[in-house]
């Protein structure tokens, strides 16, 4: 409940009467129930009673002068005279001013203002306001520095998270640690939304630090909700969303591409036009004939509904806590056939054994189904001349006739079973025994099981099963393992008032398996049992397990000097098993310091200023984000058949393994301002960072001649630099009517600094591709780049094409720069573009109205670069495929911006496709109503809010696809596009 | 639920356990990293089995190009694509052969296509040298199978060594295996021919010192195999005696006599005794790899005219990318009982075969002639290439559904008709006429066509056209014949079509250095500052 900051004191009552020695009755409650265990205490006697579980208290022997103290910790003390009244019911306050807010840092919490790191809190309210299942997209927009980048959006896809910018080029080098409730998670999506109590997010050494080896990406905490004193609470959250579809172009429809088509097989140069039987197939040209053109979009996807329900329930007495809760989640994917369905619970449990014992466990068992359609899914450039259902509705296998062998993608999915199941088990058991109130040891044991078992079946019917295949079947298996343990003792020894000091000590070991098995099998007797049945054929068959182990020991210690001066330093050694044999350890030290200066005595007077701090941090984090057995040689399987006859061979893989592999190291500097000012009417963080990353795990090409395509490297210096700012203002707070406005801003530099030191030719140092992703590092440049000729717009009529860089284009053809002039575009002439995004940020607008609020949110990306594949697409150009549609180049029309069609693939329209990616979105428009607390508690309720939500409801961007964030294609397939959501849910409290 | 957790919790109580003795115990042992499924590489070069199943692992990794469905397939076809005998229609094979790809070094087709081949032949030329490094050092092993590992693997050395030699020209040799030590030695010169033919020479006399005619499995290197590319290689020193004598060995040895007619040459699994070697392929069979599209680039759409649905005796599933041109088609029709173009080797005629769209005044089986090869009239002759146009069955898989464009077919790279051509040119360069004819009346006869009686390059030349054309081998043979530029410049594609690209004239495009492949410039990159490109490429 730390968002109340404005929480007003209310029912303060004053009347007088005459009456004496009378019994008072009552009830406690604050906003999400009975309270128990309030003390209430006669002012100036020691007379008093506490509440009972149902937040019911009595008291006797009351006058009516005498004045009653309510009291709790964490709340603001109210007292109330008691007049003539003999029922007084108070509704507490929690105290937003004294109670400094507490944050989870790593290995404990810290009061807010203590804090001394770059940690940033996510308000986890407007967090879960979007309905999914996809945690990481909640945090989009919702703290500086956490850029969220849209993975799959499909049901149950993920989105990846990246904070202050990429730090590495390693395969997994990029995601931040995820820690649930202290222990880490593989999966964020593994949380369930509901069941978050808080969200932070370190992003500075210093706070990061104490992960060591994970950590140079940040580390996100998460608390789960636990049990709490008092009566038990029970709450419901449901909601039900429909998605629809959203996108900013167009495709030809089935007269446009006819044209497109006829315009792209003109002659170049009589600018004849070529006879329709010369450029259609005898399928098409009967389709032209009666017009029946198709809209795959339309037929292909539909409208798709999300439910989810979640109930939760809190309970707890002095020695034992107790919060349980189980979610429903189910979302149908716009793409029939897709789809994902979850049911999780959750325990947390907290039993103190003995005074000094206290055992806490946590309880997480998830089943999750998802389903997807059939693999190659294209629905946007498919041609509108296909007849996918015969005269009776059928559907019709080979849809653009009978001379064609492209199978009709309905038909397929009709033939098509893709289903995931996972169950995850987690288990997590900590006992932590208190020698002293300044001493304790804690075990931690944490013991994660999750099992994925994903089953496709193609029938004999399906382009992939059939002719004589009989049924294709691959089923696969993946059990992953994690088992971690820690040893931690922490001790605050108690000094003086001055002097405040902390000391923490871990050692922890984990390990995570990953056992992987998949078999590929055929000929099915029959398709009715898809693939649970038997099959007479095994194709393939793969097993792969694989390993990784950390060793860790770190301590920290924080002291603090008259609450003004704050310093807190932290080591950690790491020992991971993916490395050489003799590089396996790192050491990862950091250092900060704060400075509270509205406490010094000159600052006390000064009324604006609530709070002003001034921290600086200096750390290292080491990442270890690369996949086992890079350090060793690797033989992949290559069987062989001699005249039919399978045999076995191998041969090493084009992997050359690295023997003196090591750590990735990462040393950042921070520089923040926390500050409140004017009665807290402003807020907020000012923050500048400089990140180094050294000895970059680059997968590097070898030169072909070696035989080899790639060796993994410590090479190099990468740095990100970068500014954020978030802020929040609560310009009105009045009874009725509240408004606040949050901002949050990020501007991240990526810069390579150095790689291997060989220089070329011309005394440059050389450029490396990382095989991996594909991307092309140089110094100077960023790590997200595109590296390609320049884009400089379409040849016209009477341009100098002989002198071009292109002597044999015609006009348009796609120009692009030659760089050096020498009249031919090759790699030489390619200019590297940025593709990160200058700037992020967001506004987020809060605004209560008596029992409605109402949120808005908007997410703004300026800047961004992405490379169309469907602009690039030299088939659209042929009008051989349907695509984005553009006023496309004539003769007779000359375009200036797009090229125009024919025959054969452009050049350099890769070049052309290079397009700004920049959008602002109003992602989230939700508005609640809560009903009022009289009209509902006769029929149980505590708490009733009804709310409608709109996410991505409006979209301004230039680039042409389902979503700013990805290209409409993925290979030959559309990429499952992105929703607009209508949400309408209800909240309960019992 | 409740047993499965009580096994966790136990399982938890071991970890811990475990984790305290760890701690007591060494932790190097705990962070080795371990192969857990995956076969390591010190055991493929340190016993008998581990260096034979490398061995298979080389025929496997020579198959992967004709895998290679990137580009449409085109890659395999390269080679193919820029002979004088094709003709690019469309597709991106047809961008090969009229020279907008793989002709400079900026283009998109030599940095995917033309690099997949300086790649593909390196990595077996790395894993050969580690398999021939690993026998040689292996103490303890049978001597006859160390010999037969060093034979197998030295072939495949060779074969690659000598085809880049030939494509790229500039290339660096070694035979020495890389390692992580030595990986970043990169290359500062090419290797001299000298040193090249060295190698080759040593290479592929061993192996026919030491393997049998009749090798163990179909599929494997036999002597056969090692003699024929011997005598490639004597060809292209221009050592005649050489030639003639591996030529002679081969023919006479019995094993591998010419089949009796052209069409058992290229049916069913090509395991004949005309066969030198071949790749291997096995439809849903562990090992037997994936299939290759090249009969669908060769073969017309036929399907698309009226009156012709795809079917076995059609040549199955096409899309006519790139096929014979005039000349080639004329060099076949030299001879009418020429039996190479009755759907042995190539099909000239698709015929009639759906009955509910038979164009009027045809009958079943009757030839498809709906369309004319017109010298000027584009919608004419388009129509003609992409339906019409004679194609190749060399890849032809008939045993997959006729609209299946994945095939298994086995693809044949040497057999000993070529040997007969290899010997007939050596022979005649040793003035030995009557040998050289009978070589060449050999082939001849095979195909149902006359003999001849007298002898010159272009004779053997144009037999070899006609014989062995599309297998990959007659690029080589031009360039080395120093008639590559000529050949081109009077046949590639045909005029028609070179009017036609919108690009321009592939003939007007063409230099004779690009005799030699560039090397694509991200390999140029990698090798030493210095090393030299190819001459013409800049």
């Amino acid at each position: 409940m730390r968002y109340g900051i404005l929480k007003l004191m209310v029912f303060l009552t004053t009347f007088y009467g005459f009456s004496q020695n009378k019994t008072i009755t009552g009830t406690i409650s604050d906003e999400m129930g009975p309270m128990a265990g309030v003390n209430i205490i006669v002012k100036g006697t020691t007379a008093g009673a506490m509440t009972n579980f149902d937040g019911e208290y009595t008291l006797e022997n009351v006058s009516d002068s005498d004045t009653l103290v309510y009291s709790f910790i964490g709340y603001l003390t109210q007292e109330i005279s008691v007049g003539d009244q003999n029922v007084i019911d108070v509704t507490m306050q929690e105290d937003t001013q004294t109670l400094d807010e507490v944050v989870v840092v790593g290995y404990g919490t810290q009061r807010k203002s203590n804090v001394v790191g770059s940690v940033a809190s996510v308000e986890v309210d407007e967090a879960t306001n979007v309905p999914t299942t996809n945690v990481s997209e909640m945090l989009r927009g919702r703290a500086a520095g956490v850029q969220v980048n849209l993975g799959d959006a499909r049901p149950g896809g993920s989105s990846n998270i990246v904070i202050r910018g990429n730090v590495s080029v390693a395969p997994n080098g990029n995601s931040p640690l995820i820690i649930v409730d202290g222990l880490p998670f593989d999966n964020l999506n593994d949380v369930s939304p509901d069941d978050i109590a808080s969200i932070e997010i370190l992003k500075d050494a210093s706070s990061t630090a104490i992960y060591g080896s994970r950590a140079s990406n940040g580390v996100i905490l998460v608390s789960t909700k636990r049990g709490r004193s008092g009566k038990a609470v029970i709450d419901y959250h449901g909601y039900t969303t429909i998605q629809t579809l959203t996108k900013n172009f167009n495709q030809y429809d089935g007269q446009q591409f006819i044209d497109l088509r006829r315009e792209a097989n003109r002659n170049r140069f009589t600018g004849e036009y070529l006879n329709d039987e010369n450029i259609f197939s005898p399928a098409e040209l009967e389709t032209i004939e009666n017009r029946n053109f198709i809209d795959w979009e339309d037929l292909v996807l539909n409208d798709a509904v999300i439910q989810s329900h979640s109930l939760s329930f809190s309970t707890g007495s002095e020695n034992t806590k107790i919060f349980s809760s189980v979610n429903y989640f189910t979302q149908e994917g716009i793409i029939p056939n897709s789809g994902f369905e979850r049911g999780t619970f959750k325990l947390n449990i907290e039993q103190r054994l003995t005074d000094k014992l206290l055992l806490s466990g946590i309880i997480n068992y998830q089943n999750a189904n998802q389903s997807r359609e059939t693999g190659g899914l294209n629905f946007t450039t498919i041609t509108p001349l296909a007849r996918p259902f015969d005269e009776q509705g059928e559907l019709e296998k080979f849809y653009l006739g009978a001379s064609n062998t492209a199978v009709n993608p309905l038909w397929d999915q009709r033939e098509s079973t893709d289903e995931t199941k996972i169950n995850l088990t987690d288990l997590n058991l900590s006992l932590s025994y208190n020698f002293t109130p300044n001493l304790s040891y804690t075990l931690k044991t944490f013991m994660r099981n999750r099992n994925t078992d994903r089953g496709i079946y193609r029938t004999s019917l399906h382009s992939a099963g059939d002719e004589g295949i009989d049924g294709l079947a691959v089923l696969s298996n993946t059990l992953f393992k994690q088992v971690l343990v820690e040893n931690i003792v922490d001790y605050t020894p108690q000094i003086n008032d001055d002097h405040s000091l902390n000391l923490t000590a871990v050692q922890a070991f984990d390990e995570q398996d990953t056992e992987y098995t998949q078999l590929d099998k055929s000929g099915f007797t029959n398709d009715a049992l898809g693939f649970n049945g038997n099959a007479t054929t095994l194709l393939n068959n793969i097993r792969d397990v694989s390993q990784r182990k950390l060793l860790s020991f770190l301590g920290r210690v924080r002291y603090g000097y008259l609450d003004r001066y704050l310093m807190e330093a932290t080591a950690r050694t790491d020992g991971a098993s993916v490395f050489a044999k003799n590089n396996k350890w790192g050491f990862f030290p950091a250092v900060s310091v704060a400075w509270k200066m509205q406490n010094e005595p000159f600052m006390q007077n000064i009324e604006a200023i609530n709070e002003m701090k001034l921290r600086v941090s200096y750390g290292t984090t080491g990442n270890q984000g690369i996949n086992p057995l890079e350090s060793l040689g690797v033989a992949d399987d290559q069987p062989y058949v001699f005249g039919g006859q399978t045999v076995g061979g191998a041969t090493a893989s084009s992997r050359l393994p690295n023997p003196d592999l090591k750590w990735e190291t990462t040393t950042t500097l921070n520089a923040g301002l926390d500050f409140r000012l004017f009665n807290n009417l402003f807020e907020g963080t000012f923050e500048y960072y400089k990140g180094n990353t050294n000895d970059l795990l680059l997968d590097r090409s070898i030169a072909g001649t070696t035989g080899f395509n790639v060796i993994r490297f410590n090479v190099g210096e990468l740095e990100n630099q970068g500014i954020e700012a978030s802020l929040t203002s609560n310009i009105i707070r009045k009874d009725n009517l509240r408004w606040s406005l949050g901002l949050v801003f990020s501007k991240n530099r990526n810069k390579v600094i150095s790689l291997t030191g060989d220089l070329d030719e011309n005394g440059r140092e050389i450029d490396i591709t990382d095989i991996a992703s594909g991307r092309r590092l140089s110094v100077g440049q960023s790590i997200n780049n595109i590296w390609l000729p320049q884009y400089d717009g379409i040849y016209q009529e009477g341009d100098d094409i002989a002198s071009s860089g292109n002597p044999l284009a015609q006009p348009g053809d796609v120009r692009v720069v030659d760089q050096d002039g020498n009249g031919q575009i090759d790699d030489r002439d390619n200019v590297f573009t940025n593709t990160d995004p200058d700037w992020y940020g967001s506004i987020t607008n809060t605004i209560t109205y008596k029992n409605f609020d109402l949120f808005a949110d908007i997410y703004i990306l300026q800047g961004a670069t992405l490379l169309n594949p469907v602009l690039a697409n030299g088939e659209l150009w042929k009008g051989a495929i349907n695509g984005i549609r553009t006023k496309y180049y004539t003769p007779e029309f000359p375009s200036t911006q797009y090229p125009r069609p024919k025959p054969d693939t452009h050049l350099h329209l890769f070049s052309f496709a290079v397009r700004d990616a920049s959008y602002i979105r109003l992602r989230t428009l939700s508005l609640g109503y809560n009903i009022p607390q009289n009209s509902i508690s006769k029929i149980g309720f505590q708490r009733a809010k009804v709310y409608l939500t709109g996410t991505n409801l409006f979209t301004s961007t230039d680039f042409r696809s389902y979503s700013p964030e990805q290209s409409p294609q993925n290979g030959s397939e559309t990429t499952f596009p992105e929703t607009r959501n209508i949400t309408l849910g209800v909240k309960l409290g019992f | 639920m409740k047993n499965r957790n009580g096994h966790l919790t136990s399982k938890i109580l071991l970890v811990l356990f475990l984790s305290i003795a760890i701690f007591t115990s060494c932790e190097e042992d705990f962070l080795e990293d371990k192969l857990l499924s995956d076969t390591s590489v010190e055991f493929l070069y340190s016993s008998p089995e581990g260096l034979e199943s490398a061995v298979v692992g080389l025929y496997t990794l020579n198959r992967n190009i004709y895998q290679d469905l990137s580009l449409n397939g085109t890659i395999p076809l390269i080679p193919q694509a820029k002979s004088d005998l094709g003709v690019g229609i469309t597709g991106e094979a047809s961008l090969y052969s009229r020279l907008l790809w793989g002709a400079s070094l900026g283009d998109y087709g030599t940095a995917s296509g033309i690099n997949a081949f300086w790649n593909h032949f390196y990595k077996i030329v790395d894993r050969s040298n580690a398999i021939i490094q690993g026998a040689e050092n292996l103490e303890d092993i049978d001597e006859a199978r160390r010999n037969q590992i060093l034979s197998e693997a030295k072939c495949m050395r060779a074969n690659a060594f000598f085809t880049l030699y030939r494509l790229f020209n500039n290339i660096f040799i070694t035979t020495e295996p890389t390692t992580p030590e030595n990986a970043f030695d990169v290359p500062q010169d090419k290797s001299s021919e000298e040193e090249i033919f060295t190698l080759l020479r040593s290479d592929l006399d061993f192996a026919i010192e030491n393997l049998e005619y009749d090798p163990e499995q179909f599929g494997r290197w036999g002597q056969g195999a090692a003699r024929h590319l011997r005598a490639m290689v004597a060809l292209w020193e221009n050592d005649w005696e050489e030639a003639a004598a591996q030529a002679d060995a081969v023919i006479t040895s019995g094993n591998h006599n010419l089949t009796p007619t052209t069409q058992e040459v290229f049916a069913g699994d090509l395991n004949h005794s005309e066969t030198l070697f071949a790749i291997n392929f096995q439809r849903e069979t562990i090992g037997g790899g994936s299939p290759h599209i090249m009969n669908w680039n060769m073969v017309a759409s036929y399907a698309d005219a009226p009156g012709l649905i795809q079917s076995v005796e059609n040549g199955g599933a096409g899309a006519g990318f790139i096929s014979l041109n005039e000349y080639m088609i004329n060099l076949l029709n030299e001879d009418p009982n020429d039996s190479r173009k009755d759907n042995t080797y190539y099909i000239f005629e698709y015929v009639y075969n759906d009955e509910t769209a038979l164009p009027a005044g045809k009958e079943l089986g009757d030839p498809l002639d709906l369309y004319e090869n017109s010298p000027t009239d584009q919608n004419e002759f388009m129509l003609y290439y992409r339906r019409q146009n004679p194609g190749v069955l060399k890849f032809f898989d008939s045993t997959v559904e006729p609209t299946d464009r994945n095939h298994f077919k086995n693809i044949m790279i040497y057999r000993s008709a070529e040997t007969y051509l290899i010997g007939a040119e050596a022979h005649m360069m040793l003035n030995n006429t009557s040998k050289a004819l009978e070589y060449l009346n050999a082939v001849r006869t095979r195909a149902n066509t006359d003999p001849v009686e007298t002898i010159d390059l272009q004779a053997i030349l144009d037999e070899g056209a006609r014989e062995l054309a599309f297998e990959g081998q007659r690029w080589f043979t031009l360039k080395r014949t120093g008639k590559l530029y000529e050949f081109l410049l009077d046949h590639m594609n045909n005029d028609n079509m070179n009017e036609s690209y919108p690009e321009g004239n592939p003939k007007e495009i063409l230099r004779e250095y690009m005799k030699n492949w560039p090397i694509p410039q991200q390999q140029m990159d990698l090798l030493g500052p210095n090393y030299p490109q190819n001459e013409g490429y800049n």
